[in-house]
């Protein structure tokens, strides 16, 4: 297995700056995820680190050794696409075996065998070597095609939204299938995404890529819990976390237009008119609570019920456990952990610590 | 016709009775699919109604003949004649409908209620496509299509008859559609003859080593001196095409593949440019071509005509198998380069199964325009690679028309094209797969 | 508005069921589920309401009406699709406006009718913009106001929000919510996603293998689920299942440990066990409770934040893992031992050989 670095990659399509600046380094055996949205540049870069795509700038380092001038072939990478992985006409075995077939390895027939036995028993998918691949349901297939990267013991790992086009269910089970199959095997992955849980939970380190441009780089608690950015903050974090303008008046934050007062931790230093960042677990309903509102609707998980409170003319999401039997229009008292609090300057840059 | 005096020439009796049993045997089935019953036993059971329908319209014609001069337009009883016969086959129909039961026990969990059709629905279909009257309504378009297509074959179907006629058959008018079947024409076309003299004639009247064809040439009085130059230029027909179209598409493929997976720079304009050479007429260049070739030593070889052939059909070659190979995914190859294959080796392995449906689509398209082509192949040519399309029309030359060798060389030109393309009848369906992942 | 009543409604294709004969009331002004994974016969279903597909058996009523053979523009129903198959060479005022001109509807009628929706998505601003240009969202949004605007007797939804990022789903899926209580319209929702399923449903009706598994509340389906199925598919990361053995009050698991059931189950245990039997213990992750002096040894095979919350996954035996919440603030190295107790009132248990659930009462 390898480490990564990229630095200062930059990339353009015709007048469209995919990718700018683009820096981050991956360890030896980790899981780093690339997290944003659509058209982020999160598979540029993944195409860049593959050599499918020539960078118009910067170098893509192996185990510190520049690799800009390799041919695909040659970075000796594996790659899992988001869909298109798998060839239709052949069997699961022929699919398997495919990269161990090529002119670079000219594996002999019997290591052939003995290995794509041991990966298809790995992925629980050895009733299915015989089968042709067309005809085989979404999650089996997504299972071959991370088959196909494992067979080869790569330096790395690249893939590209592997679980996106997959049914919910079935995403779960995979996804802790793959976090399992990464830690034993302790290989560097680089995974991108648009899901933030799938980011939290599986990432060792995560990379939140806007408009290509790389926002923040940490531990899924560094992004979680200090979000550089309200574009961070509103990313991860189901629900979305409050986001409301605010104005600073002696020792109290106020927000305009609604019954959210509160007082500014000590320790603080806030411009006047701030940003405001609430995560809906930090919204706690108490009978006795300070601050008022209604309730705008609600949508029970089962596991717990989103609450939306109206104040003034604002709406603050707040996450209860449980089921609970307030209604829409009912008045409702809450209040607002102040040690948990998240506050953004103007421009959306984290400040006041 | 059958010994009944019928208004109208032997071919339209010919053509209305088949007419009858198209109608009865292609609305049938629709009615006995829509009861669960095989769709065969309803064209069975369809055509026969059909032929007794039509039987009943010739026999109404001859009838009704009369009429004609008391309105003084025989349209009067033709009309007459053709409502009825419609009628017998509606009728068959509405009894179909109403009492044959429907197939397989038929206890359909509908509810009774209202409309709907008796047999339950097991394939995917929008409501109204159920519906029987839409259905009957797309019977009667379907008969109107394929009355049609009967039609336009018409041409091809008496040309094919032609072929097999004798001469003062192949002539008469008003035109046979009862003949007595001879080789006399093919043999015309492929053989080469010279008049006897009568006392020839007697000679070879008394031989008893005479081959068939020499047999029937001795009715006409004359006797077959060697092959005719059919065969050679079937031959030449063939070469050329056929290298032409495998140059043009193999080239074309490898075009059609840089232009969808490489950026070209210029690209737009290339392509564009490209199909620009499809939009000239080829008639305008024929003297310039001509006098290149003629310079070239080109002229009346075979490699002449490969070579202008394969340009004409490269153009319209990589825009149609562009086309196909955009569709593949190009994830599969770069799958593929990752695993360490060449690009060659991808594209060998990965895109070539994948576009097949695209390039047997092309070959038949380049073939056919090639096989076809008439003006060059008679402006370039004289002896050596003269193909068969000016060929063929040379033996009208002067004197008696030969009409049947005309025919039967038209129809024995016909089938390499007709094999081609059955041959390919498979690849040319367009529902490829790709393995997509694909939710619910 | 509308009640929707299906009749032993079937599909086949051929001889393969799609949907096997269920039989389903929709009340005026509710708005059901249709939930399940890929090939579960949900679209399918919808597909039959809209006329989209013929039924092979049964009858469809709306308001009464037998509609089973209508075509579908003879129903009064709106189709939202997930694709959104918005006219891609009209703006979004004109796809909006184009069901109302099929219908011949007055041009002052039609305008007024465009605004009036526009502003209940808020989608003013992008009225002339053509749907190439507009982001996800907004494109649904106009296939929304583009069923809105018929004001049909009901609203048929095919997973609308699937093409959509993760972000744009939750934002979306509260306002077709709010949207729905404001218009107070029947509509029947697809989706394979059971968050959006439970978040947005008065009723939810899981389906499976052409089957209908339970149509509940949302709080039924995630607090007694009627089977297996359901247990599992419902709830992120579904319902815990462990097999064991019951005898004499206590469910004894894999490596030799024993849970001793709560007293209120022991009657209805015993009744449905014969007094020894194997059974499936099913529980919730906020269901395990973790802690030093409880009943169930495991080990930690992994953690993961969620953001407000850590999931632990617990190690029983070799073959079985189950997930447990737990606060951020505990830390959970992986291979330490633990233990954790079950909440008495949130245990459920199933019958392996049936795989329905276990009523907690004794029937007679």
């Amino acid at each position: 297995m390898s480490n990564v670095t990229l630095r200062h990659i930059t990339k353009r399509f015709k007048d469209v700056t995919a990718l700018d600046d683009v820096s981050f380094d991956i360890k030896d055996g980790e899981f780093f995820v690339l997290l944003g949205h659509t058209g982020a540049g999160k598979t540029t870069t993944l195409r860049v680190i593959a050599g499918l795509e020539r960078q118009d700038a910067g170098d893509v380092l192996f185990d510190d050794e520049a690799v800009n001038t390799f041919a695909p072939a040659d970075r000796d990478i594996a790659f899992v696409f988001q869909q298109y992985s798998l060839y239709p006409n052949m069997t699961v075995f022929d699919n398997l075996a495919f990269p161990l077939r090529s002119p670079l390895r000219k594996a002999p027939a019997a290591e052939i065998q003995t290995r794509v036995t041991e990966v298809a028993e790995k992925l629980r998918i050895t009733h299915l070597l015989d089968r042709k691949t067309a005809k085989l349901s979404g999650g089996e297939m997504q299972r071959v095609s991370i088959g196909r990267a494992i067979v080869r013991q790569p330096r790395i790992y690249l893939m590209d939204e592997p679980l996106s086009n997959l049914d919910a269910k079935l995403r779960e089970a995979l996804r802790i299938e793959l976090q399992h199959l990464q830690k034993v095997e302790g290989s560097t992955t680089l995974f991108v995404t648009h899901d933030q849980i799938e980011a939290l939970t599986m990432a060792d380190r995560i990379a939140v890529l806007n408009a290509g441009r790389i926002v923040q780089i940490g531990t899924p608690y560094d992004i979680y819990d200090r979000p550089a950015t309200t574009f961070v903050a509103q990313l991860v974090g189901i629900p979305r976390i409050n986001l409301l303008e605010a104005t600073r008046e002696n020792g109290t934050l106020y927000v305009p237009d609604s019954t959210v007062r509160l007082a500014i931790p000590p320790g603080k230093a806030l411009p006047e008119t701030f940003l405001l960042g609430i995560r809906p677990e930090d919204v706690r309903l108490a009978s006795d609570g300070p601050l008022q509102g209604e309730v705008a609707l609600t949508e029970p998980l089962g596991v717990e019920t989103v609450i939306h409170i109206r104040s003034g003319k604002h709406t603050l999401l707040s996450i209860v456990p449980g089921i609970t039997d307030l209604k829409i229009g009912d008045p409702i008292a809450f209040d607002i952990t102040q040690d948990r609090l998240h506050t953004f300057d103007l421009n959306g840059d984290r400040v006041g610590e | 016709m059958f010994g009944l005096d019928i208004p109208l020439p032997d071919f339209w009796i010919v053509y209305f009775f088949i007419f009858w049993v198209l109608v009865g045997s292609t609305t049938t089935p629709v009615v006995f699919r829509h009861k669960g019953h095989h769709p065969l036993l309803g064209v069975a059971i369809g055509a026969l109604v059909g032929a007794l329908s039509g039987i009943v319209f010739m026999l109404l014609l001859e009838a009704l003949e009369p009429l004609a001069d008391v309105f003084g337009d025989p349209l009067v009883g033709i009309l007459i004649s053709i409502i009825v016969s419609a009628a017998i086959i509606l009728a068959l129909l509405m009894f179909v409908r109403r009492f044959v039961p429907v197939a397989g026990g038929g206890e359909p969990q509908v509810i009774e209620t209202g409309q709907g059709p008796r047999a339950p629905v097991t394939y995917s279909a929008r409501v109204d496509k159920v519906d029987p009257g839409w259905q009957s309504v797309q019977a009667i378009r379907a008969s109107v299509v394929i009355m049609l297509a009967a039609l336009t074959l018409i041409p091809v179907i008496w040309m094919a008859m032609t072929a097999f006629k004798s001469y003062p058959d192949a002539v008469a008018s008003p035109p046979k559609v009862l003949f007595d079947p001879t080789m006399e024409g093919i043999v015309t076309l492929m053989t080469k003859r010279r008049n006897l003299e009568p006392d020839e004639i007697v000679e070879y009247e008394a031989r008893d080593d005479l081959n068939w064809a020499d047999q029937i040439m001795l009715k006409s009085g004359k006797a077959i001196i060697g092959q005719s130059e059919y065969v050679t230029r079937l031959r030449n027909s063939l070469i050329i095409a056929g290298t032409s179209t495998v140059l043009s598409v193999s080239m074309g493929l490898l075009a059609a593949y840089a232009f969808s997976r490489f950026r070209v720079p210029g690209e737009g304009d290339l392509l564009f440019f490209i199909l620009s050479t499809r939009m000239l007429p080829p008639v305008v260049v024929t003297i310039p071509i001509f006098l290149m070739y003629r310079e070239l030593g080109l002229y009346d070889t075979h490699i002449g005509l490969i070579a202008l052939y394969t340009a004409f059909n490269l153009s319209f070659s990589v825009w149609l198998l562009k086309g196909f190979i955009d569709e593949i995914p190009k994830e599969y190859e770069e799958a593929a380069l990752v695993d360490g294959y060449t690009r060659l080796q991808a594209f060998r392995r990965i895109v070539l199964p994948e576009a097949v449906t695209g390039i047997a689509a092309t070959t038949v398209f380049c073939f056919i325009f090639a096989w076809n082509e008439y003006a060059f192949a008679l402006m370039l040519t004289t002896d050596k690679a003269r193909t068969a399309p000016p060929h063929i029309p040379s033996m009208i030359g002067s004197g008696v028309v030969e009409w049947a060798a005309i025919a039967a060389g038209s129809l024995f030109f016909l089938i390499p094209v007709i094999i081609v393309t059955f041959a390919l009848r498979k690849y040319l369906l367009r529902g490829v797969t790709f393995g997509a992942i694909r939710q619910g | 508005m509308a009640t929707i009543e299906l009749i032993k409604v079937e599909k086949k294709f051929g001889d393969l069921h799609a949907v096997k004969p269920m039989d389903l009331t929709i009340h005026d002004g509710e708005f059901v589920v249709l939930l399940g994974p890929s090939g579960c016969g949900k679209t399918t279903t919808l597909r039959m309401i809209s006329g989209l597909e013929a039924v092979t058996g049964g009858q469809i009523l709306l308001n009464q009406r037998d509609v089973t053979w209508e075509k579908p523009s003879e129903r009064d129903i709106a189709f939202v699709f997930q694709f959104f198959a918005l006219y891609s060479h009209m703006t979004a005022r004109q796809n909006i406006a184009f069901p109302l001109q099929a219908e011949g509807e007055k041009r002052e009628v039609i305008r007024q009718r465009v605004e009036e929706v526009s502003r209940l998505l808020r989608m003013e601003h992008v009225l002339d913009v053509r749907p190439g240009q507009l982001s996800g969202g907004d494109q649904q949004r106009v296939a929304l106001a583009r069923a809105l605007v018929r004001r049909p007797a009901a609203f048929l939804m095919d997973e609308p929000l699937g093409a959509l990022d993760a972000d744009f789903r939750e934002t979306m899926r509260a306002e077709i919510k709010r949207l729905h209580i404001d218009q107070h319209a029947t509509t029947v929702y697809v989706t394979h996603d059971q968050i959006e399923a439970m978040a947005m449903g008065d009723r939810i009706v899981v389906m499976s293998d052409a089957v209908v598994q339970q149509v509940s509340t949302p709080a039924q389906v995630y607090h007694d689920p009627a089977n297996l199925f359901v247990a599992r598919f419902i709830g992120s990361p579904g319902m815990n299942l462990v097999q064991g053995r019951y005898a004499q009050g206590a469910l004894h698991l894999a490596d030799g440990a024993a849970y001793t059931v709560p007293d209120e189950w022991v009657p209805s245990l015993n009744a449905a066990t014969g007094g020894d039997g194997d059974l499936i213990l099913g529980f919730r992750p906020e269901a395990a409770v973790v802690g030093p002096e409880s009943q169930i040894p495991a080990r930690v095979y992994a953690a993961d934040l969620h953001g407000g919350y850590t999931m632990l996954h617990l190690e029983l035996d070799p073959d079985t893992i189950i997930h447990a919440r737990t606060t951020r603030e505990a830390q959970y190295p992986i291979n330490t031992p633990v233990r954790f107790d079950l909440n008495p009132s949130m245990v459920r248990f199933f019958d392996p050989a049936t795989e329905a659930a276990i009523s907690p009462e004794v029937r007679a």
